[in-house]
């Protein structure tokens, strides 16, 4: 195997190649990168089984061949080299790869090719396209809300993707907070439920582009594929049962008020360096009273925090008076995620969820729980 | 003042008031009390089954033939042939207790029950309120008296520290009113005998004071210090005093620097006022049977519902705990002893018992247990996130309704089938290692 590639191309190949490569794989190959040269370049792929991914550069290809490297190290490596061009040679029956150029040459010794596992093909049903900057937009604005890993509960580490015909509804909910999109038009008449681990999306996210270019979206039986331009990423498909998430999100609630977005963000941001509390962190009182909003927080022996935003009330809600306390970090994930100018944010008592949606539609919504202070405690 | 005092504790410019009250005889009084053919008579106060127990409090009439806390029964009627005994029972002598709290707040605030018989009351800065202090103390003799019952008598302690109050309290007993000042100048002298009139007390220096204590009289001094301390060549207050505090600390720590200071008689430490205190570390409860348990199916029954109540505490005081901490004692009084970490916090009896089943599942059942103790520590300050999802809130909402039937109509009213026949009967104990029971109504 021989070939000349760009190194601005490579580097940018492995970058999220390196990434899905775990340092503790259970195959020594799994550690490694496939790299095939074809006619016109060079497939390569990565995988650890659960999510992998394949890609294509352009490559002068002397001689083809495939082969398998160590990825991080590999990857390092590039990324530091400051040619252009950068050629690479596996020499009929030597066990090393070379990588050289002008004044450098490194080796790395290879894997055979043949141990490395079949990496899925697209299905050839169960397909949407969707624009990349939507469907980006769509990932951002959920993909924070999902648990890192739960043992007791993998399903929650995950997104749902429920497709019923022309809309897409993508949910993650991690046990204290839900963030459901609604994405309707889509060109479908398909029906599929599927929950998406969300470090496969959290790699998509990134390999997604504020453009109008498309991406495909595959439903396969155990595994999602995601295509754009050269690229295909998939991701085993996590089993369960997810939580019943209509149930979560409250019918009405007692007040609903509309606020700017960044005032909201930044004052619970100074609010919250105040809520110090070991044992429950970040912990902040929401009052909604009138045409504002207070923000208290107070930490014993060190001090406290009041921040007062304006916001617009509906006639009914001047009367009412509503104070919840929150971790504030729920609202902060949120709220400096969303490209939103203005909200809506609805209270209810203090065990009731607080709700946030855009200012107009219902197609993001945001549901946070409450913190129940010792306060409010059942006396026994 | 030395340096190192400095570091212990940061003198107020101008000095507190505390009183230590403590009920003489209390237990054997309240059973005087409640009972006018024990007056005047020794008695002693023990567990349910007499032949198995300690006397736990006598009354001053036995105190007199030489009867001691603790002594077996055995010992004590040797002392005293005609002592009688009777079984203690914590709820009246909770109720009293009760009773005199109750009476300290007409006067502050600031009351911190130390143990079921005595209580710390910071009356700084009430004398232009309530008059001299002097006088307050009388009053509160008076009240006690006069409101709960002719017999009870106290001892009323007043220093300028929480320590140095306990040890004033201790100078007379019983029915005593002692002062402990820094300095006490003739004018002192006057004035406490103006106030004082005809009841009987005493005002000493600090000085004075410690001089005629030995180190176990003070509180936080106990026979393990002492003996530490005897190790080092201290054993009076007067050495402790002249010990350099380097020394201290570097065999105490910072426990060091405490034991200096009360030797110096200082004590920094504020009354915490039981509403305000929420420094528990662990919670939990022990028991001692009846009569031998030779198999775990008949301890279980028990040990769920001993968890069923720490729970309920815990979730009383808002707390979730972290470890679960097991303890049996056999017949032959050796003892296993185990504690587990769980992975989370709970509050919740039921998950405390199964921790405590797997603990059990690790020994070997022994062949006859006489005591069990279930305690739970590594806290954590119940401020609790709510879940979003249904199992865990129902769990939750279970929890709750529970509670509020149980506070409603009586501990117990709904319980767990099993547990059913399991009654524990109520101990006598005297310390107050859990003032949660003692304040949770009184408010």
């Amino acid at each position: 195997m021989k070939f000349t590639c760009e190194k601005k191309l490579l580097e940018g190949a492995l970058a999220p190649l390196s990434r899905m490569v775990s340092p503790k794989a259970t195959l020594p190959i799994l550690e490694n990168i496939l790299l095939d040269a074809g006619k016109d370049g060079v497939k390569l792929a990565a995988t650890d089984l659960e999510v992998g991914m394949k890609t294509f550069i352009s490559a002068k290809v002397d001689e083809s061949g495939s082969v398998t490297v160590p990825a991080r190290l590999f990857f390092e490596v590039v990324s530091h080299l400051e040619e252009k061009l950068i050629e690479i040679e596996v020499e009929s029956g030597s066990s090393v790869l070379e990588l050289k150029g002008e004044g450098f040459k490194y080796q790395f010794n290879i894997l055979n090719s043949d141990e490395y596992p079949v990496l899925p093909e697209t299905p050839a049903e169960s397909k949407i396209t969707l624009t990349q900057k939507v469907f980006k937009e769509v990932l951002k604005e959920t993909l924070f809300a999902a648990a890192p890993i739960r043992e007791d509960n993998p399903v929650l580490a995950g997104l749902l993707f429920k497709l019923d015909k022309e809309v897409l509804t993508v949910v993650a909910l991690d046990g204290y907070r839900l963030a459901k999109r609604n994405l309707k038009n889509i060109k479908n008449s398909l029906t599929r439920t599927v929950i998406v681990p969300s470090r496969g999306l959290s790699e998509l996210i990134k390999l997604l582009q504020d453009v109008d270019d498309t991406v495909e979206v595959y439903f396969g039986e155990h595994q999602i594929v995601f295509k754009l331009n050269e690229t295909i990423l998939f991701s085993r498909l996590l089993e369960g049962q997810f939580p019943q998430f209509e149930r979560v999100i409250p019918e009405k609630s007692e007040v609903t008020v509309k606020v700017g977005k960044e005032n909201l963000l930044q004052a619970l941001r100074r609010a919250s360096i105040l809520a110090l509390d070991r044992e429950s962190p970040k912990l902040v009182k929401l009052n909604l009273k009138g045409n504002r909003i207070t923000i208290t927080a107070n930490t014993q022996d060190i001090g406290q925090a009041y921040e007062e935003v304006k916001v617009e009330t509906g006639k009914k809600a001047e009367k009412e008076e509503v104070t919840v306390a929150f971790n504030a970090k729920y609202w902060i994930d949120a709220l400096s995620t969303l490209d939103f100018e203005k909200i809506r944010i609805e209270l209810g008592s203090s065990t009731n969820p607080g709700v946030l949606k855009p200012e107009t539609g219902d197609d993001f919504i945001y549901v946070v729980m409450p913190v129940r202070t010792v306060s409010e405690l059942v006396k026994v | 003042m030395p340096a190192a005092l400095k570091e212990g504790f940061q003198q107020k410019s101008s000095e507190r008031i505390i009183f230590l009250a403590d009920m003489n005889s209390y237990f054997a009084t309240c059973e005087q009390m409640s009972n006018p053919a024990l007056r005047g008579k020794p008695i002693g106060v023990g567990g349910s089954n007499l032949s198995r127990t300690v006397v736990t409090a006598a009354s001053y009439e036995a105190k007199r033939y030489g009867v001691k806390n603790g002594m077996s029964v055995g010992e004590a009627k040797q002392l005293c042939p005609e002592l009688r005994m009777v079984t203690g029972d914590p709820d009246k002598y909770f109720d009293t207790t009760k009773k005199f709290l109750k009476i300290f707040q007409d006067y502050t605030p600031d009351i911190e029950p130390f143990s079921i018989d005595e209580a710390f009351l910071d009356l700084t800065g009430t004398q232009h309120l309530l008059g001299s202090f002097i006088h307050i103390a009388k009053e509160i003799k008076k009240r006690i008296r006069e409101e709960i019952g002719s017999l009870f008598t106290c001892s009323i302690g007043i220093s300028y520290n929480k320590r140095m109050a306990k040890l004033a309290s201790s100078k007379m007993k019983p029915d005593g009113l002692v002062w402990i000042k820094r300095e006490v100048s003739k004018e002192d002298l006057i004035w406490f005998a103006e106030e004082l009139g005809t009841t009987k007390g005493k005002l000493i220096s600090t000085s004075e004071a410690l001089k005629s204590s030995k180190l176990t009289d003070l509180c936080g001094i106990g026979s393990r210090t002492e003996e530490n301390l005897l190790n080092m060549g201290i054993s009076t207050i007067e050495g402790l005093a002249r010990t350099p505090v380097e020394r201290l600390k570097k065999r105490f720590g910072v426990y060091g620097i405490f034991l200096y200071n009360l030797s110096h008689g200082e004590d920094p430490s504020p009354v915490i006022p039981y509403w305000l205190d929420n420094s528990y570390k662990s919670m939990g409860h022990h028991y001692t049977l009846p009569e031998d348990i030779h198999d775990r199916e008949k301890l279980e029954p028990i040990l769920l519902k001993l968890s069923e109540k720490i729970g309920r505490k815990l979730r009383a005081y808002g707390y979730k705990a972290k470890t679960v901490h097991l303890f049996l004692r056999k017949n032959d009084f050796t003892s296993l002893s185990q504690q587990h970490t769980l992975p989370f916090y709970t509050n919740d009896g039921y998950v405390i018992y199964q921790e405590v089943c797997r603990i059990l599942d690790t020994w070997i059942f022994p062949e006859a247990v006489r005591m069990v103790g279930i305690q739970c520590s590594n806290f954590r300050r119940n401020h609790d996130q709510l879940s979003l999802l249904e199992s865990e809130a129902q769990k939750e909402r279970l929890i709750q309704a529970l509670d509020k039937i149980n506070n409603r109509f009586g501990e117990f009213t709904v319980m767990r089938g099993k547990i059913m026949d399991a009654n524990l009967k109520i101990h006598v104990g005297g310390y107050l290692e859990d003032k949660s029971s003692l304040t949770l109504d009184l408010l």
